[in-house]
């Protein structure tokens, strides 16, 4: 036995204090009586006393006794010393599979070299230990769990050592989520709080924990003309669409020394007019010098004038390299634009990039009307410069005048179009090829699946109200400030069409949105309502534009592991890698969401109204995974979770303190009862 | 604080009591207490057929013309006691407790009174130590009494007392001639039965008169104590006493103070001696007027 706190044993103290007290307290107290006479004589009379009342009487005493031994070895914390069963070595592995593993120097990968040093650790291990192995890359997990050396084990951790070495994806592309790696760790902690890990990344940590051996598979940055390993990419690139032009920034960055780097622009299918122009090749290069571990932004830009570009250069500071484009290289359109650099550093993976989405989609846009107006065209001019990035839009009228008794009935126009607007004179047969809009119609088309009676007289104007105002169609509309005073009576509509406005529960506005039919109907004209002289008129146009004919994806460039969000004209959408690396995936329900995992460019192909759409999007690695020297101030700890959870205090000390107080508050009652 | 039922309300009550005493005894010419000799008094108590010397003027002519024999008619007679007080002046009757004191000396008080009531001669004996003192010499008349008594109260009590040596030292006693009245706890280690015995000898009346306290029959204290007897000298005597009163304890100090108090009365009893415990809880007038009568002492 062993005594933690020997100088518990002082509480044995308290017994000599026990025995001072019942020496020094008053036994007898005096009391003057007449005569003790008769008490002498009760001596006589008193029964004889048995060993065992004797007991009795110190029984108090024993007890007091006891209870203060006991007190002071429960201070003093007697514990058995035994043997401590020997513990098998644990350690668990952390390998980052973040896309700044892949860097390669003299062949191999910060990745290979690590499963190198993983593959020697195992080897090195004892009989007994064993190995767990956590891949750190967006979704941590087991390569495999508490293995051993015995032989079944090792031919499973060779085959997924194997594994990991031949398999191209088992680095990824994307960033790794250490955090949720080490929350691996803290499960196998749990069990054994002694396993310890070893962390192989190719981040420096300024703080690590005592029990985590960080190993930093780098190699060394080039000093001294020393060779090492480094890296020169391109961070982002952009293309903005500045007075009719487009102008390139490209954010180039080094990282491990600093280096010249020879930045290339080729710009394919440059200046096209529509799809069947192919246009020209444009190649613009610079020579950027970039300061190690600094970000340099470089902008390809036309100006119209000198002036201009002087404006320009005086705004912009001294990390900006401006490349100004002649009139030859000046773009209005592109097909795409690749970037690359020449060097010869250690990453690749972000050597290139590509921008997408410099070709226009033209909107050709019919309007036929027996009473035409020029509210449709003025809504059209308003939105058009905020879709100009996106859709080449072509406004066509045909006015569809009331024709005399006896005149041969002019022939509706029913294709060719990809926006039809009907007003007032409707064609028999609605056209197929495109989104149509009716607008007060006098007659009911062929299966339209709405039927109209008379026009209906308000009597006085009455706001028009929103069945549902969360509906696309009524973004930034505010339904109650539109007032309408007559409107064509709907008898009845088709299910497919949804009631958007509506006036005292008369439906005003229907749309039906479907794969080969997209239809909207104004059951009123403009002449009896409001909305045409409101900033209403052409937001509800342009929400009909990006309800019916949404843009399939929201930005032309994307990071690795990044969720993209589609969706489609059509029934289908088809995603897959121009390089097939990954297989094709086909989606029918939208929106639609995709994440890739490997860098490069999607090409994303959807059929509507019979006609193909291919549009691209490119893929890099996160922008962070190009600072192949990163630092962090610090790296999780998942030993200090385990300590809380693991922490007992001992309470028995204050047990005992509380037992030594009920015991002199005995005593002191025993007193007063005495006195 | 003094403690004193003497006034003029307590002999006040005491006018219409008497000394009942036994007739066998002597005593002097000239008292008030019947006795079974014959004399002069005009109480008629017997006949007796005459005999040669008798006085022939107390032959009954009446009996004469009936029987023709000679009867002489007798008369019960009249005489004086000697009462005699002996009054435990030990520090035990008194000294802590003055309610105890007050009820010896009126116990005293009253049976001195009834007897100069009764034209009866009163000795005080106050016993102390080894001996009595005897004060007012014999007294004899209320004016001399009432004298005595006003000293009475005055009076205290002190060490131990030997009741034994105190009462067979007592110059004064008679033979025959009257009551002895021993008033007392009896709670000393001095034979007072020799003394009873030798009043018994003598051929007295005798009582005896216990005193005692509500603490005495009945402790309420408890746990160690140690008790210092009123009579003893210093902490150190041996009268004192250290003891753990327990339960068992306070049972053994019944059963001893029962058995102590029986020993007394089957004592008395062999002898003819009246025994009477009065407990000084109790008004002094029940003492009188109850426990008393009860006795046959008083009547």
């Amino acid at each position: 036995m062993k005594l933690l706190t020997p100088l518990g044993l002082l509480g044995l103290i308290s017994l000599l204090i026990l025995l001072i007290i019942y020496i020094i307290k008053p036994n007898y107290q005096q009391k003057r009586i007449s005569s003790t006479f008769i008490w002498k004589l009760s001596l006589r009379y008193r029964k004889k006393k048995i060993p065992i009342s004797k007991l009795r009487n110190i029984l108090i005493i024993i007890c007091q006794i006891l209870i203060l031994t006991s007190c002071a070895f429960i201070l003093a914390q007697p514990n058995k010393v035994l043997e401590m069963p020997e513990k098998t070595d644990e350690l668990i592995i952390v390998l980052d599979a973040s896309a700044s593993m892949r860097s390669t120097y003299d062949e191999k990968t910060r990745f290979e070299r690590a499963v190198d040093s993983i593959i020697k650790d195992y080897n090195g291990m004892k009989e007994e230990g064993t190995m767990s192995v956590i891949i750190a890359d967006a979704a941590p997990h087991y390569l495999f769990e508490g293995k051993g050396k015995l032989p079944e084990d090792a031919a499973f951790v060779d085959e997924k050592f194997d594994e990991l070495l031949l398999d191209e994806m088992a680095c990824s592309y994307g960033v790794s989520d250490t955090e949720a790696a080490f929350k691996i760790c803290e499960q196998i902690l749990k069990e054994n709080p002694d396993a310890k890990i070893k962390y192989y990344t190719d981040t420096t940590y300024g703080v690590v924990p005592k029990k985590i051996e960080v190993v930093n598979v780098g190699v060394a940055k080039s000093v001294e003309g020393a060779i090492g390993e480094w890296n020169a990419g391109i961070l982002n690139a952009r293309a903005e669409y500045e007075d009719n032009y487009y102008a390139f920034y490209v954010e180039v960055a080094c990282f491990g020394k600093d280096a010249e780097v020879e930045l290339t622009v080729q710009i394919q299918g440059a200046n096209a007019y529509d799809a069947s122009d192919y246009g020209s090749q444009i190649t613009v290069s610079e020579s950027v010098y970039c300061g190690q571990d600094q970000t340099a932004n470089v902008v390809f830009k036309y100006f119209n004038t000198q002036e201009e570009q002087e404006d320009y250069m005086a705004i912009i500071d001294d990390k900006t390299t401006v490349v100004v484009l002649d009139q030859s290289q000046r773009v209005f359109s592109y097909q795409s634009v690749h970037l690359s650099l020449a060097v010869s550093d250690t990453f690749y993976e972000d050597d290139s990039f590509d921008i997408y989405g410099g070709q226009k989609e033209v909107m050709k846009v019919l309007y036929t009307s027996t009473m035409a107006n020029s509210f449709f065209y003025g809504a059209m001019n308003v939105f058009s410069s905020e879709l100009a990035d996106r859709w080449d839009i072509q406004y066509n009228e045909h006015k569809n005048e009331m024709q005399a008794p006896g005149d041969p009935i002019e022939e509706h126009v029913t294709e060719g179009y990809d926006f039809y607007i009907y007003e007032h004179d409707v064609p028999n047969k609605l056209p197929t090829d495109g989104f149509i809009l009716l607008v007060n119609p006098d007659e009911t088309p062929d299966g339209l699946g709405v039927n109209f009676g008379q026009d209906a007289p308000l009597g006085s104007s009455k706001s028009m109200s929103a069945l549902d105002d969360t509906h696309p169609l009524l973004k930034n509309i505010d339904a109650s400030k539109i007032t309408i005073s007559m409107h064509k009576q709907v008898l009845n509509y088709d299910p497919s069409f949804t009631e958007v406005l509506s006036v005292d529960g008369r439906p005003l506005v229907l749309v039906k949105n479907e794969v080969d039919c997209k239809i909207g109907i104004f059951a009123f004209s403009l002449h009896y309502s409001s909305i045409a002289i409101q900033a209403a008129f052409p937001q509800l146009l342009y929400n009909m534009f990006q309800f019916f004919l949404p843009p399939t994806v929201e930005r032309n460039a994307y990071e690795v592991n990044e969720t993209i969000s589609f969706n489609a004209r059509g029934a289908d959408l088809t995603v897959a890698s121009v390089t097939n690396i990954v297989e094709p995936e086909l989606y029918t329900e939208f929106p639609a969401e995709y994440t890739a995992t490997i860098p490069g460019t999607y090409e994303l192909f959807q059929t509507a109204f019979g006609k193909s759409i291919y549009e691209k999007i490119y893929v890099k690695i996160p922008e962070t995974e190009s600072n192949i020297w990163a630092y962090e101030d610090s790296l999780v700890d998942p030993y200090s979770q385990q300590q809380i959870v693991d922490f007992y205090d001992d309470l028995l000390i204050y047990i005992a303190a509380a037992l030594v107080t009920l015991l002199f508050c005995e005593w002191w009652l025993h007193l007063r009862e005495e006195v | 604080m003094k403690v004193s039922f003497l006034d003029d309300k307590f002999f006040g009550r005491l006018e219409t009591l008497s000394l009942n005493l036994r007739s066998n005894l002597a005593g002097y010419f000239g008292g008030k207490h019947l006795v079974s000799t014959y004399g002069q008094t005009v109480e008629f108590s017997d006949y007796r057929e005459y005999q040669f010397g008798d006085d022939i003027r107390r032959i009954d002519w009446n009996l004469y013309s009936r029987f023709e024999k000679y009867f002489l008619k007798l008369f019960t007679d009249e005489r004086q006691m000697q009462i005699q007080l002996f009054l435990d002046c030990s520090a035990s009757m008194g000294e802590d407790n003055p309610q105890k004191a007050a009820y010896a000396v009126a116990c005293a008080a009253a049976l001195g009174y009834l007897s100069v009531h009764n034209m009866d001669k009163v000795s005080l004996n106050f016993m102390k130590s080894t001996g009595c003192d005897n004060p007012f010499g014999t007294i004899i008349g209320k004016n001399a009494y009432f004298r005595a008594v006003s000293a009475m109260n005055e009076m205290e009590f002190v060490e131990e007392v030997d009741i034994e040596k105190c009462v067979t030292s007592c110059n004064n006693t008679s033979t025959g001639n009257g009551l002895s009245v021993i008033i007392s706890d009896f709670m000393t280690d001095s034979n007072w039965k020799k003394a009873v015995d030798y009043l018994c000898y003598k051929k007295r009346q005798v009582l005896l008169m216990q005193i005692l306290t509500p603490d005495e029959l009945d402790p309420t204290y408890d746990g160690r104590v140690h008790l210092i007897d009123s009579e003893s000298v210093d902490v150190a005597d041996t009268k004192n006493m250290k003891i753990k009163i327990t339960r068992s304890m306070q049972l053994a100090y019944e059963e001893a103070l029962r058995d102590f108090k029986q020993d007394i009365k089957t004592y008395c009893n062999k002898r003819g001696v009246g025994y009477v415990t009065i407990r000084t809880d109790i008004p002094i007038e029940r003492v009188l007027f109850s426990e008393l009568l009860n006795a046959g002492i008083m009547g």
